[in-house]
């Protein structure tokens, strides 16, 4: 699935470094976003939109620093971060040995299909009220909630990471009698690797959206109640500090993600 | 000839078939007696579908919904398609641009639900902007790069002989970012379904993420199973719409590439 844009030119040490090309770059960039945040703040004061929905910047931007500095507001940011990884982590040890099975053996591929299409569908978020009756609101039912949404995307990428096999080389591997064990660490794993890594992406901004869903409903600590808390106090520049602080997350973990797999799949993206 | 190609299918339905159905009966078989209040009886919770479905109840909710969820998503499409085409047509419109597309697709779509329903009330309208915002992203995204991945000279083509702006982002442009565009809008659609479930939750006095909360407020569990599992079907009936409609309109696409 190709979601990325891809970016143009590599980071430089230092601005003298950069080509012509990337400074031009760079510059275009800084002015589009002063520009946005000097547009938000004249509507803001032409009172366009309700000041609820539309704050002003400069409130916004004093109500971050407040919370980047107080550790106590860490800790919300620490808790959705932790539901999210963890659940990632719980997904990938479920989804990739699973569907790596489901998409090698042909007859388990086409029984479960129904139910990987059925699984895959599914919004998690729909489970939530049956979640907090069995398990209460709880950081455990938060987990169990990002755990599944993780885990179909990851599943998904595998089992079709796993099938993708060049008819070529696996007629060569047959001929050359190379054993199952070399076949699956030698040629299956790094075949389903990069599509693995795509499910994984996949699975933490959807992992991120199930934390801050729960976090919003059943009021478990984290971004997500904070956003419900503020807007219920009527603090609307708080709120928009914790939606910006939301966003920059799934832009940090993205980029994360981005630089792991470049390091690992170095070999996949060399040509 | 006839019989064998009927046995065929046959065989295929069987091997597709017998896993999800075994479960379905394992289901219904141990929840048979059960007193469990948080497991009723998969019967019950089947009766239950049917029975508000029959009484209009939940039919009504999931009109509800399925209006919100069109009405945000065409909006999405339309808004994101042509946005797609003006920015992935300008290289250093898109390169400008970069770090706000980046940061609204990174955005955890749920966390504007709040704010956003806060403020504008419980109705459709904000439903339906979120909804919007949700779908935009995504197919925003994949028009860029279904225009960025338009051949060159194709281009050149185009410019050589002059060909006016309106043909070429029809003809052109628009049918070669097809199938991009066509991923992108699935992408939407399931992350759609999320924020239309996940906005009724939130606050709302109808649909079906309304009905599955307000019947757990009201500890009718058997009305929450059933409501979660018709979520799950609407999900996987919208999915497997969407691919067919996305095989039928790009055939052409789908054949080109097939040899």
């Amino acid at each position: 699935m190709k979601q990325q844009l891809v970016l143009a030119h590599k980071p430089s040490p230092s601005w003298k470094g950069l080509t012509a090309h990337a400074r031009r770059s760079a510059l275009r960039r800084v002015v589009l976003v002063a520009s946005v945040l000097i547009g938000w703040r004249i509507l803001y004061a032409l009172e366009v939109l309700d000041s609820a929905l539309l704050p002003d910047p400069v409130e916004v931007a004093a109500e971050l620093g407040q919370i980047l500095t107080d550790p106590s507001a860490w800790q919300a940011l620490f808790s959705t971060v932790c539901s999210a990884v963890a659940g990632v982590v719980i997904g990938a040890v479920f989804g990739i040995p699973a569907g790596m099975l489901i998409g090698r053996i042909q007859w388990l591929f086409r029984s479960t299909r129904f139910i990987v299409d059925f699984g895959r569908s599914f919004p998690v978020v729909a489970l939530l009220p049956v979640m907090i009756l069995l398990l209460g609101a709880e950081f455990r039912m938060k987990l169990v909630v990002v755990s599944l949404a993780s885990f179909w995307p990851i599943l998904v990428q595998t089992l079709h990471g796993s099938r993708r096999m060049d008819s070529v080389i696996s007629d060569t591997t047959r001929i050359y009698r190379i054993s199952r064990m070399q076949r699956i660490v030698r040629i299956i794993m790094p075949t389903a690797l990069p599509y693995i890594a795509t499910g994984i992406r996949i699975s933490l901004a959807l992992a991120i959206v199930g934390s801050i869903a729960v976090e919003v409903l059943a009021r478990v600590p984290g971004i997500g109640s904070e956003i419900a808390k503020a807007q219920l106090d009527g603090a609307a520049a708080l709120a928009f500090a914790w939606i910006a602080i939301a966003g920059c997350l799934g832009m940090a973990l993205n980029a994360g993600c981005v630089a792991i797999d470049k390091r690992v799949l170095k070999w996949h993206y060399r040509d | 000839m006839a019989r064998a190609s009927i046995m065929r299918i046959a065989c295929e339905l069987a091997i597709s078939l017998w896993l999800p159905a075994g479960l379905f009966c394992l289901w219904w078989y141990v929840s048979k007696d059960s007193t469990s209040t948080y497991f009723p009886a998969l019967s019950k919770i089947v009766s239950t579908i049917g029975r508000d479905l029959a009484s209009g109840r939940l039919l009504g909710d999931l009109v509800y919904s399925g209006v919100n969820l069109s009405l945000g998503l065409a909006s999405a499409s339309v808004l994101a398609i042509s946005l797609g085409v003006l920015i992935g047509s300008n290289r250093n419109v898109l390169d400008a641009l970069n770090p706000v597309i980046q940061f609204g697709r990174a955005l955890p779509q749920v966390a504007l639900i709040p704010v956003v329903i806060g403020v504008l009330g419980i109705g459709t309208a904000p439903k339906v902007y979120l909804i919007a915002f949700s779908c935009f992203w995504p197919i925003l995204l994949n028009a860029i790069d279904g225009v960025l991945g338009i051949d060159p000279t194709r281009l050149d083509v185009a410019r050589a002989y002059r060909v006016p702006l309106r043909l070429k982002v029809t003809k052109l442009m628009l049918p070669a970012a097809a199938p991009q565009i066509a991923v992108g809008i699935r992408v939407a659609l399931a992350l759609g379904v999320i924020v239309m479930v996940f906005s009724e939750m939130y606050g709302s006095t109808e649909g079906i993420g309304y009905y599955i909360l307000s019947s757990s407020f009201s500890f009718k569990i058997p009305e929450v199973w059933a409501g979660t599992i018709v979520v799950g079907c609407i999900g996987y009936a919208l999915g497997v719409t969407a691919l067919a409609i996305e095989r039928r309109a790009l055939d052409w696409y789908y054949r080109s590439t097939a040899d």
